[in-house]
């Protein structure tokens, strides 16, 4: 089954198009990670599937019901934490939770500060909201979008405004709900949080999908994951065989002595390039076979650079957003 | 529909604004001093029945002003407020038809005003109470029909308040609305008989043309408690149907509808 159907959705402003034509499915279950630069329509996507703004042209379909005309259906079994939204300063945190409750017909059901719990915001049940801060701003709605336990959600930027503790307990916190069942849809523009929790993503790039892959499979198509920088202290050919024989090593090349242009790192050094997992593997190799490591260091392949690539190559059919992209992607990443 | 949930939160919402409070505060204080004061002179003179009604037309005329500023106040952000805040995405997040956010704010904000207008009217029927209890039916009428004064100009500012995605200019047309509807519709039969020369009863329908505003409603819907013995004066015979009390809560019923369902209208087809 499909959770979320974009058909050719385009959406004008007066002479700016928003959305030139967006084609998208989400699957019932999985974590998909709806990524793009500031500006590329992100938002305006998920303001169409709320029914907060009118196509100009196309559908959209969530949960089976027509997210125009049936749009209220579509909320009743979609949790969502909107985007560039403000909490309701005169009421408390267990207010907000009570009025998704009872906006969803689920008051009875519903336990606020189990939920606030949840989103680590239960000792602040009975504070007004109006002296948030913008991560906790962020906890309470997610608290409130997980009311009624429902078939979708919604995150437009969920990571905006969590410090890297709240951001790890957001992904915890998305697996839980897609263990549960739930379809989570998930736009970032940091690429790092995607990364770590999507199952597929799509690119959007310039009001148009780009792109979509499952995350593995992205990685795959840019080559090797890792590159391990391997110094030894000596390097028998042997050493070099066995790495190269390691599960999950793609190539293991052996490079000039850098120790003259670089003091310390005297010895001759290796790269590695194989599989996260191979990382240790690869390593034991060269030392159990007469190259003993004095030094190492790794470079991810990372999503960011998948997206660099994928924006870039837009760019090249005439498209003007690549550098946004990269600043974007590096400057908010973690 | 969803509208009570709007409405329950809207009013926990508004109630706690601290803006509204100097204005109710200042309404409060103002009819029960103006009923104590009153009371405490005219009933040493005249028949009690006819000095009740005269502080109940005073207490309409001071309501006259400063119930429409609080509504205003109190209504014109109710919707557009939202929007420009961002809370709507929260709101609309939820599974609300826009009909039942504009209902919602509507209920949600009549209540708070409603809150104000009981408690100042209230104060001043205990007050007068004490001295005329005969009279209590009187100030009761009075206080539902100033309730529904008060929630045709909360629909006239969340009418407005929807139908507009600035706030600037939702309270610019609220206020307008008042000034027009209080100041200048009310001097319709003067203009009238000054343009007609002066002479002669004035034609009820000019009344009923002053009627049509919330104010002149209001001021004809007092007919119900004051008689309309002025008003037949006036117009040199007796009062025709559409100039009796009831007519003029229709017309306020209908300040009520009108606005609340235009602004719903324009709020449906708005991008947020």
């Amino acid at each position: 089954m499909v959770a979320i159907e974009c058909d050719g959705l385009r959406k004008e402003f007066g002479a700016v198009t928003a959305l030139g034509g967006v084609d998208l499915a989400v699957e019932e279950g999985e974590i998909f990670g709806f990524l793009g630069p500031n500006g590329a329509g992100k938002s305006t996507t998920i303001d169409v599937l709320l029914d907060f703004v009118r196509p100009t042209a196309g559908s959209a379909t969530v949960l089976g019901h027509d997210a125009q005309a049936e749009s209220a259906a579509v909320r009743q079994r979609t949790g969502v934490l909107p985007e560039g939204f403000e909490v309701y300063d005169r009421l408390t945190a267990r207010q907000h939770v009570r009025f998704a409750a009872e906006s969803k017909g689920v008051r009875d059901e519903t336990d606020p500060v189990a939920l606030l719990e949840r989103v680590g915001l239960a000792e602040a049940a009975d504070r007004q909201a109006g002296g948030f801060s913008k991560g906790m701003g962020q906890r309470l709605a997610l608290a409130m979008a997980l009311v009624g336990d429902p078939d979708l959600l919604i995150l437009d930027e969920p990571t905006a405004g969590l410090d890297p503790n709240g951001a790890r307990q957001l992904r915890e916190l998305i697996r839980t709900e897609r263990d549960r069942g739930a379809t989570v849809f998930f736009s970032s523009h940091v690429l790092g949080q995607v990364e770590a929790v999507c199952d597929r993503v799509a690119i959007l790039q310039d009001g148009r999908v780009a792109a979509v892959e499952r995350v593995d499979d992205l990685r795959t198509e840019m080559g090797a994951d890792t590159t391990l920088e391997v110094t030894v202290e000596r390097l028998p050919d042997d050493a070099l065989a066995a790495a190269r024989a390691v599960d999950g090593v793609e190539t293991v090349t052996a490079e000039p002595d850098a120790g003259g242009s670089d003091g310390d790192a005297a010895g001759p050094t290796v790269a590695v390039a194989c599989r996260p997992g191979a990382k240790l593997a690869a390593l034991n190799a060269l030392a159990d076979n007469g190259a003993p490591v004095a030094d190492f260091a790794t470079t991810d392949t990372s999503l960011e650079d998948v997206f660099v690539a994928f924006t870039e190559e837009a760019a090249g059919d005439g498209g003007s957003g690549a550098d946004a992209v990269a600043d974007g992607g590096r400057g908010d990443r973690r | 529909m969803t509208w009570q949930a709007v409405a329950r939160k809207d009013f926990a919402d508004a109630i706690r604004s601290r803006s509204l409070w100097p204005v109710a505060g200042l309404f409060v204080l103002v009819t029960t001093g103006t009923s104590l004061v009153l009371t405490l002179f005219s009933t040493q003179s005249a028949s009690a029945a006819d000095s009740v009604v005269g502080i109940a037309r005073l207490l309409k005329l001071l309501a006259g002003v400063l119930v429409p500023v609080t509504a205003v106040l109190v209504g014109y952000r109710a919707v557009v407020g939202e929007r420009e805040t961002g809370s709507i995405k929260l709101l609309l997040s939820l599974p609300h038809e826009r009909r039942a956010v504009v209902l919602g704010k509507l209920v949600g904000r009549s209540a708070v005003v409603s809150v104000a207008v009981v408690a100042g009217f209230g104060l001043s029927t205990a007050v007068v109470a004490v001295f005329a209890p005969t009279t209590l039916p009187v100030f009761l009428g009075v206080t539902l029909l100033t309730v529904l004064f008060a929630v045709a100009f909360v629909a006239i500012a969340v009418g407005l308040s929807a139908a507009t995605g600035s706030a600037r200019r939702a309270a610019a047309g609220a206020f307008g609305a008042f000034v027009v509807s209080d100041i200048v519709w009310q001097r319709v039969p003067g203009i009238y008989n000054v343009l007609a020369g002066g002479s002669g009863p004035t034609p009820a329908w000019i009344y009923f043309v002053q009627r049509l505003s919330p104010s002149g409603a209001y001021n004809g819907a007092f007919a119900a408690v004051g008689g309309s013995s002025s008003l037949q004066a006036s117009i040199g015979g007796p009062v025709p149907p559409y100039l009796t009390w009831w007519a003029a809560v229709a017309v306020l019923v209908g300040w009520i509808v009108l606005p609340t369902w235009l602004g719903y209208r324009r709020f449906e087809r708005a991008d947020l």
